[in-house]
């Protein structure tokens, strides 16, 4: 189990042992499932050494849930595999597609929100979680496209996929910022919408502006808009742990663990005001 | 509006070049000159996920050839060649062949070798941990028992040859590489391949113990047959010796001892 509103950090290999050694005190650390999907061998060994040491998020980024031409099943056996041998506290995948007629891009591609698709990624959630005898979270993605024919926002899909398959929600706020500032929508507005009862997990991370603008780059420390974020999400009674996400341009590891401890300070500075009032899902 | 198999059949061929964007182009809100610049960051991303990829499995060839060269390879690679699985460590397995038909590549020659060897030692450090045997499997074995003994090898282990050195290449390219081999370009080699605990380790071996193990491990054949064919190739081969060094080295699983099989 992984304390409430506790942090943790994306555990990635230049800091493997610094962490093993080190332990410094964290709520839990997430790894991309798919980089441990092998037979055996050193980086297995090391997730195992972790695992000893602190709860494990397995945060996937290969499922594609939403691919139309869906092939996954390996996939979801090896996932089911890893689940087995970690026991991780969570386990999430991303909001996305991901191939097509037996090609794999290897990326979180965007989809239209409609009937049709949200049908298609309810089966899906519901077939994983069947597989892993426990709820999947999904989370909400940054996209640098929109679709013209979304029937609804991407917050009103995932409240419905919430309802339809009682999966958690791993809420991704700097995806949620990225996308509010690009598409001209108010992030509050969007957390207005998401059903905060079911957030299992929190991503936090840095994006880069570019003249096509934000871009979820995973690169670079969290910005004070989103530090507000969190602390509203708080406020609204949201206990989840909350995960450090920093894939490029990776610093020391002193520089993750202080935005780690940063988030355990919202943690801790908000849940003596939260005042409960938590969503449920329209029956 | 499309069926949601349409829209990423779209997708997918604007993902494949700018040329594909056509059919995608009129699905997107917002501003067409924009959301032609996004898809081609959409493009870009899938290129350099399959390099990280590519990157990671080949870092010797990478260091070969420079990141630049390397990039343009994995841009080819890609183009030919795409990902089939949700799981990125288990791509490039055909990279070596694709060299093979490079033309550009024939200035570096020993490259696909390199890269086949490269495929071996990615496989090796992902392959199922195992106990390796103790010399104690082989005590009391007489020598028709012997000969007609079958070995297992330890998850991971490869055997490569090539008319280039390619296990003094990979040697002198490894990050804790010792001193400066004096590699002969002219020599050609055999080297195995195998995990020692959780680091892969590569060893140049002799014509007689690539012949022997290409039979014993390889083809499933009987440690007295394999020795009859590594004796062809070389006349000193030394079948102790060579039993002798697989278990120092933790070569094999299992010897199987029972009658051998019409």
């Amino acid at each position: 189990m992984i304390e409430s509103s506790s942090s943790g950090i994306g555990l990635r290999q230049p800091h493997y042992a610094r962490v093993l050694e080190g332990r410094p005190a964290l709520g839990f650390v997430e790894v991309h499932s798919e980089n441990f999907f092998h037979d055996g061998g050193a980086s297995l060994r090391t997730l195992e050494r972790a695992r000893a040491l602190y709860p494990v998020s397995l945060h996937g980024v290969g499922l594609a849930i939403a691919s139309a031409d869906d092939r996954s099943e390996m996939h979801v056996e090896r996932l089911a595999r890893l689940v087995d041998r970690i026991e991780p506290a969570l386990v999430s995948e991303h909001l996305c597609w991901g191939a097509v007629d037996g090609v794999h891009f290897n990326d979180l591609l965007p989809f239209p929100y409609t009937g049709e698709s949200l049908a298609r990624v309810a089966a899906r959630v519901r077939a994983v979680q069947d597989r892993l005898r426990r709820p999947l979270l999904v989370e909400n993605l940054s996209a640098y496209v929109q679709f013209r024919d979304s029937d609804m926002s991407e917050a009103d899909f995932l409240a419905e996929l919430v309802c339809l398959t009682g999966c958690g929600l791993l809420l991704d706020l700097n995806n949620l910022y990225v996308n509010a500032c690009n598409f001209g929508s108010d992030p509050m507005d969007v957390l207005e919408r998401l059903p905060m009862h079911a957030v299992g997990e929190i991503h936090l991370a840095g994006h880069a502006v570019t003249e096509y603008g934000l871009i979820d780059t995973h690169g670079s420390a969290v910005c004070d808009d989103v530090w507000a974020l969190l602390r509203d999400v708080r406020r609204r009674g949201v206990t989840a742990p909350a995960l450090i996400e920093w894939d490029t341009d990776l610093p020391e590891l002193d520089v993750l663990l202080a935005e780690a401890a940063r988030a355990d300070d919202v943690g801790r500075t908000a849940s003596t005001h939260a005042a409960g009032g938590i969503d449920a899902c329209a029956a | 509006m499309p069926a949601l198999l349409d829209v990423q059949r779209r997708f997918a061929d604007a993902l494949r070049s700018a040329q594909g964007e056509g059919a995608m182009l009129p699905l997107l809100a917002g501003d067409a000159e924009r959301n032609r610049a996004l898809l081609g960051i959409y493009r870009g991303n899938v290129v350099a996920n399959a390099g990280a990829a590519l990157a990671l499995a080949y870092p010797v060839c990478r260091r070969i050839t420079g990141d630049d060269y390397f990039d343009g390879l994995v841009r080819r690679y890609r183009a030919e060649t795409p990902s089939v699985d949700g799981d990125l460590n288990r791509y490039g397995s055909t990279f070596a062949d694709f060299l093979d038909r490079f033309e550009p590549v024939r200035e570096l020659p020993y490259l696909p070798d390199v890269a086949r060897l490269e495929w071996s030692v990615h496989v090796a450090s992902m392959a199922a941990d195992a106990v390796p045997l103790g010399g104690v499997a082989f005590a009391g074995l007489d020598a028709d028992s012997l000969c007609a003994a079958r070995l297992r090898m330890m998850p991971g282990f490869a055997l490569h040859g090539s008319v280039w050195p390619i296990a003094d290449i990979w040697l002198q390219h490894q990050p804790d590489a010792a001193a400066e081999l004096d590699i002969d370009l002219d020599q050609p080699q055999r080297a195995a391949v195998w995990r020692d605990g959780l680091r892969v380790r590569t060893a140049a071996i002799g014509v007689g113990a690539h012949a022997f193990w290409a039979a014993a491990a390889q083809a499933g054949a009987c440690i007295g047959d394999a020795w009859a064919g590594a004796a062809l190739y070389d006349p000193d081969f030394n079948l102790a010796a060579t039993i002798e060094q697989s278990i120092t080295s933790g070569w094999l699983q299992e010897v199987h001892t029972g009658k051998r099989e019409a």
